[in-house]
């Protein structure tokens, strides 16, 4: 029997990229605020191999000059599963993201949302699945072209932080996909790593 | 070495647009051609050494950057400004003929 309290959201999409590109366009958090309109200020706590938490400025849709500070926490649960944690305008959510390889550079993504709706939500149940239905229909735009991208460049033998091999007759497939490590790198600067409370701060 | 020219663009596009980018198969690279406020016309490649998103120039702070991260890179050199990565943007040669502008490409 399904809960009445929990409005669950499930979208299927298929794109031209290998899972492990797949799977870096959610790790990768220093393209949050600049490709996502939605973002500003992600600021991440703590990361390890396989999870991360972090503190995003969430801008309200229609009061966009209103940011709430938001907490996600993101696990790579296996190779085919992410979970993230959130609490968004006080909804407690939890969002599965499958990644199943059709070939090499093809995948399927489904997103499992469940949101967890406090009494007084449940009347606006059906206005909050539209509105997260867009949400996620635009960050899943603003996501695309990356992905697709990135698939293309690392197809050419490119190499993260190096670039194109400088010989062009290297700038081709050899076959190997590209592997994910956890986490993303990112220089010591970054943004990213700026909170005050952040561990990685802590530590210098 | 022998050297061939493919076309990039025209010049008062480029003058209206001040800057576009394009894929060229026969080389593997992606291209940016811009134009700054003094009118010099340069060429780099358009993958940023980071993690390969698109270079675009910014008119306002007179420099390239990357749409994915905001990477910062010298509009003369190609050089990183913001992050001190060793590889910088391939910078290609060209030639304006009438108005229309092909970059070099060697052999």
């Amino acid at each position: 029997m399904t809960d009445k309290k929990i409005l669950e959201i499930t979208i299927k999409k298929e794109i031209d990229c290998s899972k492990d590109v797949a799977f870096w366009n959610y790790w990768d958090h220093e393209h949050l605020d600049i490709i996502h309109s939605g973002f500003a200020e992600p600021h991440i706590l703590y990361e390890d191999r396989n999870f991360m938490y972090r503190i995003d400025a969430v801008k309200i849709p229609f009061i966009p000059f209103i940011k709430i500070s938001t907490p996600m926490f993101m696990v790579q649960h296996d190779d085919n599963t992410l979970y993230t944690y959130t609490v968004q305008l006080g909804i407690v959510s939890r969002n599965k993201i499958t990644i199943n390889e059709i070939d090499k550079q093809k995948s399927e993504i489904i997103m499992n949302y469940k949101f967890l709706l406090k009494y007084w939500q449940l009347p606006f149940k059906n206005l909050l699945r539209k509105l997260f239905t867009k949400w996620n229909e635009r960050i899943w735009n603003e996501d695309y072209p990356v992905k697709i991208r990135r698939q293309k460049i690392l197809n050419m033998n490119f190499k993260d932080f190096i670039g194109l091999p400088m010989k062009r007759s290297e700038r081709e497939f050899k076959g190997e996909n590209y592997k994910l490590v956890l986490p993303v790198k990112r220089y010591k600067n970054s943004s990213r790593d700026q909170h005050p409370l952040s561990f990685k701060k802590e530590k210098k | 070495m022998e050297n061939k020219k493919l076309y990039f663009c025209n010049l008062d596009d480029l003058k209206k647009k001040k800057y576009i980018v394009k894929f060229f198969d026969n080389i593997n690279d992606e291209l940016i051609i811009f134009i700054d406020k003094y009118q010099k016309v340069k060429i780099f490649s358009s993958i940023c050494p980071h993690f390969g998103g698109e270079i675009i120039y910014n008119d306002i702070q007179n420099i390239l950057q990357c749409k994915w991260h905001g990477w910062k890179f010298d509009k003369n050199t190609g050089k990183c400004l913001s992050h001190p990565i060793r590889s910088k943007l391939n910078e290609y040669e060209f030639k304006q003929e009438n108005n229309k502008i092909y970059i070099i490409v060697y052999d």
